[in-house]
C-alpha cells in the first residue's frame, strides 16, 4: 500500500535557477529581486497530492463497535479525532482543532480531510508529520490514540461483561 | 459514507476541496469542544469547516462587502472571518486558597517580547515562569525578516551610522520622532525607545544572537540570513533568545493560554490563570510581577473598531496568524488599565481582501497572491482616480525602500471607501521580473534560502495566486465591463480609467503626478483581465495598555498597577496617537519586530529593578 501516490517532483525545476542567490552583500546595497527565471520555477503542489487507502487493512487490537472521539494537544488548542469503528476498520468522521490560523500548525490538513485520509490509510495512528504541523501531527496521533483506547476498555469491558455503550 | 471516503473514492484533491470550500464553508463541530473559549475559533466562524464539509457559514455576496454596500462609507468586515471578535474587559481572578505553581515572575507569552522579558528577567535573578498559548516559543516575531532600528547599537556605530545624524543622539532621535509623531504622544517612552532600542539589540547579542547589519544600515538581521533576507528569518533570533532563558532557568509552559490575571484585596496584581494543555485551570503565584507580552489584537475585530478605526476599515487583512486576538489587552482592562496609542496601527500595502470571499482575516504574510498585489500594478480607487506607487527598489536611498513598504499601505488604506484596487491583463507574469521589487514583496520561489521555513504550498508563488483566481479574491473575467462589475465599481468607472491608462502606456510616458517609470506601462489590453480589491496587511497593533516609562501598566486613575508590567504590543503608545504606519520606521523608532524585542527587555529589567532590587533596599 502506498500512502501517498502522487511524490512532488520540484527536483527538476529546482536546477533552473539556482544563479543570483549566493554573494555578500553587506553594505553593497545590491539587489534581491527575483530574475525572470527564477520566477517561472514550479513546483509540484503539495496539495494536489492523492492519499490511497487501502479498503481491506484493518485497525490492530480489539476494538469495540462505535463511535469515539479522541483529544490530542496541538498547537494553538486542542485537536479532536472522531473515529467510526466499524469490525476493526476505522473510519475517520471528523478532525477538528481550535484556534489555529491559514497556514499554521496544519490548519489545511485538519480541515481539508488530509490528516483523516492518513487515519484512515494507517487504521492508527501510525501516520507522517505534515510538513510545518509537527506538533499538530503528535496532536493528532495522540487523538487517534485516545479514541482506539476508547475503543479498546469498550470492548474489554463487554468481554468481561460488564457492557458499557461506546461514546 | 463520509466525506473522506467519498473523496477519496473519488480522487479528489485538497485544491480541489479548498476552493469548494472557500465558497460552501464554516461548520460548528471545531469550536464545539470549547465552548466560549475566546481565543478559540468561535462557532460558525469562517474556516472552521470539518472533515466532511457539512456545516455552512453565510458569506456575503460579493458586492455586499464592496464599496456599493448600504453604508460605503464604512468599510465593515465579516466578524465570523476573525479569530476573535469580542473587546469586553477579562475580569481579574480573587487570590485563591491554595496557588498550583510558585514564582517571582511570570511572563505570558513566549514570542519576541516575552521570550526577551523571561531571558532578561531569569539574567538578573529572579525565579520565571513564561507561560505560552501555542506549542512553540517565537510567536509572530520568528517570521520576521529584520529588526529595524534607527541607531545607537555597536553594529551601527562600526558603520558610524545614526538617524537623524551621527553620533547617535538618544534625545535628538527622540525629538525628531516627536516632530513625526506630531507632539500626540509621551516624550518620556519616545525617549526610552530611542536609548534602550541598541541596548536591547547589544544585550541579545551578548546573549548569544548573531545579528548582521542589513544592506541598509537601518536594520539587523539574524546572521546565517543572507540575500533573501526578508522570509521569515528571525527564528534564528528567538530560538537563540529561548535557549538563553533556558540555561539561565526559565520555566516555560506551552499549550497553557493565559485565562485571567490574579488581583489581591489591595489590587495587587499576583499571578496568572492558564488553561495548561488546553484542558485544567491552574493558577500561578507570581509573588513579584507579571508581565504582559503577549501581542496586540490585529486578529480581534471589535477591539480593531473600537481603538483602531481606521485599520479596522482601511485594512483588508492580517498576516499575523498567531495569536493576536487581545485577551492579554482585555485582561489589563479588566484591572482598569487605560490605553495610550489610540488609533494607531502598522501595515504593509498589498493586504487582499479575502475575508470578503468566506477567506480568513488572518493569512499567511508569503502565500503569493500578497507578493502579487504589492507589484506596480495600475491602481485605482472606487473613483477611478489613480493611486501612486511606492517602490521597493534598493537604489540610491536603502531606507526610503523600507519606508515604501508601510507608507504604500497608508496610500491605500485611506482612499474613498478605505480600499484599492488592482488591475492588470493576461501578460501579467511577463511583467514582474520587470518590476523587481524587493523585501517582502519579492514572490516566493521554490530556490530561496531556507525555503524549508516557508509551509510547502506556499514555496511556489503561483499556487497561492491559483488559490486566489479559485476563491474569487483575484477575479478573472473575460471582458473588463465584467470586472467593473465585479469589483463594484459604477459602470464606466473602470473602463474609462483603464482607456487613460492605456493611452499613457501607447505613449510611452504616464500622465498621473507620480507617473510610472515607462518600463511599468504595461497596456490592459487582452482577455482574460484580473482585478482584486486590496488594502493595508496589519502587522501591529499601536494602541495598547497605557505603561509608563519604567513598564507599568497604569490604570484609568493615573497610577501604576501593582505588579503589573506591559511591553509591546500588549502595551501602546509607542508611535502616539493616530499614526496609520508608527513611523519613522514600520511600526516606531523601532520596527515591529525591534520594538517587540525590546519591550520584552526592558519589562524584564525594570520589573526586577522595581519589584525586587529595590523592594529588597
Amino acid at each position: 500500500m502506498k500512502k501517498q501516490a502522487a511524490v512532488a517532483c520540484g527536483a527538476a525545476a529546482l536546477t533552473l535557477g539556482l544563479t543570483g542567490c549566493s554573494a555578500g552583500f553587506e553594505g553593497t546595497g545590491s539587489k534581491d529581486a527575483a530574475s525572470a527565471e527564477q520566477l517561472a520555477m514550479r513546483l509540484d503542489d503539495p496539495w494536489d497530492q492523492e492519499i490511497t487507502v487501502d479498503a481491506q487493512k484493518k485497525a490492530e487490537g480489539e476494538l469495540r463497535d462505535g463511535v469515539y472521539t479522541g483529544t490530542g494537544k496541538g498547537m494553538e488548542g486542542s485537536v479532536t479525532v472522531t473515529l467510526l469503528v466499524q469490525d476493526n476498520r476505522i473510519s475517520c468522521l471528523e478532525t477538528t482543532q481550535e484556534g489555529e490560523s491559514q497556514s499554521r500548525g496544519g490548519y489545511e490538513a485538519v480541515r481539508d480531510g488530509t490528516f483523516a485520509a492518513m487515519i484512515e490509510a494507517a487504521q492508527g495512528s501510525d501516520i507522517d508529520a505534515v510538513s510545518g504541523a509537527t506538533i499538530t501531527t503528535a496532536g493528532v496521533k495522540q487523538a487517534v490514540d485516545d479514541a482506539l483506547a476508547q475503543a479498546e476498555a469498550a470492548a474489554a469491558a463487554s468481554a468481561t461483561g460488564e457492557g458499557g455503550e461506546a461514546r | 459514507m463520509s466525506e473522506n471516503k467519498d473523496r477519496a473514492a473519488r480522487g479528489l484533491s485538497r485544491r480541489d476541496f479548498l476552493t469548494r470550500a472557500a465558497v460552501v464553508v464554516g461548520g460548528t463541530a471545531a469550536a464545539a469542544a470549547v465552548p466560549g473559549a475566546a481565543w478559540a475559533v468561535q462557532e460558525g466562524a469562517i474556516g472552521d469547516w470539518a472533515a466532511d464539509g457539512s456545516a455552512e457559514a453565510a458569506v456575503p455576496a460579493s458586492a455586499d462587502a464592496n464599496a456599493s454596500s448600504a453604508d460605503g462609507t464604512y468599510r465593515e468586515h465579516n466578524g465570523a472571518a476573525f479569530p476573535a471578535d469580542d473587546a469586553s474587559p477579562i475580569p481579574p481572578r480573587a487570590v485563591p486558597a491554595s496557588w498550583d505553581y510558585e514564582c517571582e515572575i511570570c511572563v505570558v507569552g513566549a514570542g519576541g517580547g516575552g521570550l526577551n522579558a523571561a531571558a532578561r528577567a531569569a539574567e538578573l535573578g529572579a525565579d520565571v515562569i513564561c507561560v505560552e498559548a501555542m506549542g512553540l516559543h517565537g510567536g509572530n516575531a520568528q517570521e520576521a525578516g529584520m529588526c529595524a532600528i534607527l541607531g545607537g547599537s555597536k553594529l551601527q556605530e562600526s558603520k558610524r551610522f545614526a538617524f537623524p545624524s551621527y553620533p547617535f543622539d538618544a534625545k535628538k532621535l527622540a525629538d525628531w520622532a516627536i516632530d513625526e509623531y506630531h507632539y500626540a504622544c509621551d516624550p518620556r517612552l519616545i525617549n526610552l525607545i530611542a536609548e534602550e532600542g541598541g541596548h536591547c539589540i547589544d544585550w541579545m547579542a551578548d546573549c548569544g544572537v548573531q545579528w548582521r547589519l542589513g544592506e541598509v544600515p537601518v536594520y539587523v538581521a539574524p546572521k546565517n540570513s543572507t540575500l533573501d533576507h526578508h522570509v521569515l528569518k528571525m527564528k534564528d533570533a528567538t530560538d537563540a533568545m529561548f535557549s538563553f532563558g533556558q540555561r539561565h532557568g526559565v520555566d516555560y509552559r506551552f499549550q497553557s493560554p493565559a485565562q485571567a490575571l490574579v488581583q489581591d484585596g489591595d489590587g495587587r496584581v499576583v499571578g496568572v490563570v492558564v488553561r495548561e494543555g488546553y484542558g485544567d485551570e491552574r493558577y500561578i503565584h507570581a509573588s513579584r510581577g507579571v508581565i504582559l507580552t503577549a501581542g496586540g489584537f490585529c486578529n480581534n475585530k471589535a477591539l480593531l473598531q473600537r481603538y483602531i478605526p481606521t485599520a479596522a476599515m482601511g485594512c483588508a487583512s492580517s498576516y499575523l496568524t498567531a495569536g493576536e486576538t487581545g485577551e492579554c489587552f482585555r485582561m489589563g482592562l479588566g484591572v482598569n488599565a487605560d490605553v495610550s496609542g489610540f488609533n494607531s496601527s502598522a501595515s504593509f500595502d498589498g493586504g487582499v481582501d479575502w475575508e470578503a470571499e468566506g477567506g480568513q482575516w488572518a493569512r499567511f504574510l508569503y502565500d503569493g497572491m500578497t507578493q502579487l498585489s504589492r507589484q506596480p500594478w495600475f491602481t485605482v480607487d472606487r473613483c477611478g482616480n489613480r493611486l501612486r506607487y511606492m517602490d521597493s527598489r534598493v537604489g540610491e536611498d536603502g531606507a526610503n525602500a523600507i519606508y515604501a513598504l508601510g507608507d504604500l499601505a497608508t496610500i491605500q488604506m485611506t482612499p474613498p471607501g478605505h480600499r484599492s484596487y488592482i488591475v492588470f491583463d493576461a501578460h501579467y507574469e511577463d511583467h514582474l521580473a520587470g518590476f523587481a521589487q524587493e523585501h517582502c514583496r519579492k514572490l516566493i520561489t521554490p530556490d530561496l534560502e531556507q525555503i524549508d521555513k516557508v509551509p510547502e504550498h506556499y514555496r511556489d508563488w503561483h499556487h497561492g495566486v491559483e488559490d486566489a483566481i479559485g476563491a474569487d479574491v483575484l477575479k478573472r473575467r473575460d471582458t473588463l465591463e465584467e470586472l467593473e462589475r465585479d469589483l463594484g465599481f459604477e459602470e464606466g468607472v473602470l473602463v474609462e480609467a483603464v482607456e487613460k491608462w492605456n493611452a499613457c502606456c501607447e505613449k510611452g510616458e504616464d500622465d498621473f503626478m507620480y507617473p510610472m517609470p515607462p518600463a511599468w506601462l504595461h497596456a490592459i489590453k487582452d482577455p482574460p483581465f484580473y482585478g482584486c480589491r486590496i488594502g493595508g496587511n496589519l502587522y501591529g497593533t499601536k494602541a495598547g495598555l497605557l505603561i509608563n516609562d519604567r513598564m507599568q501598566v497604569v490604570s484609568t486613575k493615573g497610577t501604576p498597577i501593582p505588579g503589573l508590567y506591559a511591553g509591546w504590543h500588549t502595551a501602546g503608545g509607542a508611535c502616539g496617537e493616530n499614526s496609520y504606519i508608527g513611523d519613522p520606521i514600520l511600526g516606531s523608532l523601532l520596527g515591529d519586530v525591534s520594538l517587540a524585542f525590546c519591550g520584552g527587555y526592558l519589562c524584564g529589567t525594570f520589573a526586577v529593578r522595581n519589584e525586587l532590587q529595590e523592594a529588597d533596599e
